[in-house]
């Protein structure tokens, strides 16, 4: 189920024209494969292929020794900086705080580098050295089974904690369900609701400049870049949403603005990192929230048969009324 | 009948290389003032609307003057072409490549060094680029206004006179 018209355009127009010829070279199989690709300064070029780090020569060609490796130079680094800013740092200085950059496509971009600081928090981040272009992409489907559990006919949404490792494609599949809650179900005679995102780290979404660049249904509005708990009160006051739908909560005041959601009659899913529902037990804030069985059903992740495997899932009393592992075949998920 | 004919033949092509020598010193006063001007309407984009440069080019190529608009828009359309060029590299290709441009070598110098400091830094930074090249830019602009008071009506008599002089010496 791989997004296959995504072609890659947008991410080579911000790749340095050296290593873009590279990546141009490389054949379909490793292009269709490709999940990250490194920029160090001085070192070698690297690529994240079918779950293997791999070294890449000038022509283009996977090879096993560093020596034979195409070696990052520091004007491509210069000239990665500014391709990805479209020659416009300044316009991306909220973003450079952040540590990433979201490029047309859904691409995303992650530097590092020496940082200036304002007081305690980040300024910018100058003389930067290494890039990380990561290739997402989106699983459209890997939801569908399990729709059947989160949503009920007529209108129902169960307050759903998706609980995952990280790496294990929780944000994934937290967008497919955005998608399919917000277009609608027919096998399940789900009319599809509205959908609020609120987006901290436009991971859900993938904005760029405001617009999804991921599929995330057509009743689905996204606020971008903001903050979890005065985004969720924003997206109750004005967007009037079925649904809110956010990503790794943990932090005391986003349960508050949660319990304002339920408050207002809101549903919402969101995820948490942990492996098991003791795990998340253990956290503080959130362990209140299962106590008082706030939420209706847990969805528990796990990498039995690769990232995005669906271990169970458990309603509000914790018996599990699904069983895996199950995974939907997906080629790559981020 | 030829010969009078001939004369005011001299006399009017005389008196226009003249003028186009007078022009070039008008010209070059009115692009300096416009690129003054575009570049305030450019920081002001930059500062306040935080757009990237290829669409603040663009959008100044739209509202600028003719000569000076084909300038911006080269820009923009290297930036968009996607074949790795940076701002400032787009910059300064577009200024090698406009032609058609009065501007003097030390007015080019000066934009071409405002142009290395472009979209590479900071708000901050940018503002001050933009200060320094401002301020030279006035400088020039003062020269070229000087300039052309005195060279304007200077080639334009001299046109005329010169045109005289060439049909007296005939007659």
């Amino acid at each position: 189920m791989i997004n296959k018209s995504k072609n890659y355009d947008d991410l080579l127009y911000s790749l340095p024209l050296n290593i873009r010829n590279i990546i141009i070279k490389l054949n379909d199989y490793l292009k269709e494969g490709l999940e990250e690709i490194r920029l160090r300064i001085d070192k070698p070029l690297m690529v994240y292929v079918n779950n293997q780090e791999r070294f890449l020569s000038a022509d283009g060609n996977i090879v096993n020794s560093p020596n034979l490796a195409y070696i990052v130079t520091n004007e491509d680094c210069e000239k990665a900086l500014q391709l990805i800013s479209k020659s416009s740092i300044y316009a991306f200085e909220n973003e450079l705080k952040n540590g990433y950059i979201t490029l047309k496509g859904g691409y995303r971009v992650g530097i590092c580098g020496k940082c200036i600081l304002d007081g305690e928090s980040v300024k910018t981040i100058v003389n930067v050295s290494g890039f990380n272009y990561r290739i997402m992409r989106q699983c459209i489907g890997s939801s569908d089974e399990i729709m059947k559990y989160i949503v009920k006919y007529p209108d129902i949404v169960y307050n759903t904690l998706i609980i995952s490792p990280p790496q294990c494609g929780k944000t994934t599949l937290i967008r497919d369900i955005a998608r399919n809650i917000s277009n609608g179900i027919p096998e399940l005679n789900f009319q599809g609701e509205k959908v609020s995102i609120v987006d901290e780290r436009s991971e859900i979404a993938a904005c760029f400049k405001g617009i999804p660049q991921n599929d995330v249904g057509y009743r689905t509005d996204v606020l971008d870049l903001c903050p979890k708990h005065i985004g969720i009160l924003m997206m109750i006051r004005s967007m009037s949403p079925k649904v809110i739908i956010t990503d790794e909560i943990g932090k005391s005041e986003d349960i508050a603005s949660i319990h304002e959601a339920l408050n207002a009659g809101v549903s919402i899913i969101t995820t948490v990192h942990g492996n098991d529902v003791e795990d998340v037990m253990r956290k503080k804030h959130i362990d209140d929230m299962l106590d008082n069985r706030e939420f209706d059903r847990y969805v528990i992740l796990s990498r039995k048969l690769g990232a995005g495997t669906i271990d169970v899932i458990l309603d509000r009393d914790f018996n599990a009324i699904f069983k895996g592992p199950y995974r939907k075949e997906c080629r790559s998920i981020c | 009948m030829l010969k009078i004919v001939g004369m005011v033949l001299v006399l009017i092509s005389s008196t226009l290389i003249g003028y186009m020598k007078s022009l070039k010193y008008t010209l070059r006063r009115q692009e300096l003032r416009s690129f003054l001007s575009n570049l305030n309407l450019l920081i002001t984009e930059i500062t306040y609307s935080q757009i990237t440069l290829s669409e603040a080019f663009n959008k100044l190529s739209e509202t600028s003057e003719p000569g000076v608009g084909r300038f911006f828009l080269l820009v923009s359309q290297i930036l968009n072409s996607n074949e790795g060029y940076t701002a400032s590299e787009a910059w300064e290709i577009a200024l090698d490549k406009v032609g058609n441009i009065n501007l003097s070598q030390d007015d080019i110098k000066i934009l071409k060094s405002f142009g290395k400091g472009l979209g590479n830094s900071d708000i901050y930074s940018q503002e001050k680029n933009f200060k320094l090249a401002s301020e030279l830019l006035k400088k020039q602009l003062l020269d070229a206004e000087e300039s052309s008071k005195k060279n304007e009506r200077l080639y334009k008599s001299l046109g005329i006179l010169i045109g005289v002089a060439v049909v007296i010496i005939f007659l």
